[in-house]
């Protein structure tokens, strides 16, 4: 059910990335996923030419025109629906929002992708106005180290905190093995040890990732039925 | 060190696919909303021409011909609501047939 939009209009923000590690952990996980990929570049579906095994159905050909139709024909029939959308402000991107159950906003940790997260949250908040619900969101640090936050780091979610801004506790942290799936087209389990270093840290951080999405989306599952 | 760390996957069965509509659907005030924020529609429509494109290189043909020809040929043209060029093409689309 829960329709997973993942925005943010700068580029490089790590928004593919975080929708292929979500989408392909909770496909590994039984779930019934379709991946919207909605932008122009396609990675996700050009991804899935490359022949992995995952379940995940992937739609790379969805336009402006068909966005909303697209969602609510996936979200009647898989369990998860994630939109992959563009790095940029376009209608796509406000229209896919209209018709999700969670935003994630993906930033790395620089005052840049500060102000063009802060953009996407304006528009959900709009947004939330227009169709007279809410539509819950939440920041993801992207490519952030496992090890020591830096200071930059520090201080945006101390000012996203500040702000009310609501940020997910894991973090999609910088690993090779990311971007090793785009460069193998495979999913993390499949990819060959020998080949990509530190894959046991990704599929652990994309693990807690996938649980805390669960943990997030079934709670505002509850939420709504009350 | 015996106990697997426990993942939230427990709960994935609970998430089911759901036709409920979310919300009713506002596109244009959302439009409109997004617009402001400055996000604008990518999907600009093409403006569609009536000229029949023609996908290589063109050139001029001269030709003096008998008048009962050329009365003809402009007649069937109009005739068929077609170009001059067009004609021509129907015309020697007919010589590669023989």
């Amino acid at each position: 059910m829960p329709v997973i939009s993942v925005a943010n209009p700068k580029g490089g923000a790590g928004k593919s990335t975080t929708a292929l590690v979500l989408g392909t952990t909770l496909a590994a996980h039984g779930a019934t996923v379709t991946m919207l990929d909605c932008d122009p570049n396609r990675p996700i579906a050009s991804w899935a030419r490359g022949g992995s095994a995952t379940a995940m159905k992937v739609l790379g050909d969805v336009g402006e025109s068909a966005i909303v139709s697209a969602i609510d024909a996936e979200r009647a029939a898989r369990q998860f629906v994630l939109v992959d959308l563009e790095g940029t402000a376009s209608r796509m991107v406000s229209r896919a929002i209209m018709r999700s159950d969670l935003v994630l906003i993906p930033m790395q940790a620089s005052a840049v992708d500060a102000a063009q997260a802060a953009r996407a949250v304006s528009l959900v908040q709009e947004e939330e106005q227009v169709v007279g619900r809410s539509i819950p969101f939440r920041v993801l640090f992207t490519r952030t180290s496992p090890a020591i936050p830096t200071r930059n780091e520090k201080m945006i979610i101390d000012e996203l905190r500040g702000a009310g801004i609501p940020v997910l506790t894991t973090h999609l942290n910088e690993r090779a093995a990311y971007k090793s799936m785009f460069t193998y087209s495979r999913s993390l389990a499949e990819l060959d040890p020998a080949l990509v270093n530190g894959l046991p840290a990704a599929y652990d951080n994309a693990e807690r990732l996938s649980e805390e999405i669960i943990e997030l989306v079934s709670s505002l599952n509850v939420r709504a039925a009350a | 060190m015996n106990t697997k760390p426990s993942f939230g996957f427990g709960k994935l069965a609970e998430i089911q696919p759901s036709a409920v509509e979310a919300a009713p659907t506002a596109a244009r005030e959302i439009d409109r909303v997004a617009e402001k924020l400055g996000f604008l529609s990518r999907e600009v429509p093409a403006r569609r021409k009536r000229r029949i494109a023609v996908d290589e290189p063109t050139d001029q043909l001269n030709l003096r011909a008998a008048i009962t020809d050329i009365n003809q040929f402009v007649e069937w043209c109009e005739a068929e609501r077609m170009s001059y060029r067009e004609g021509f093409g129907r015309l020697v689309a007919k010589i590669e047939k023989v």
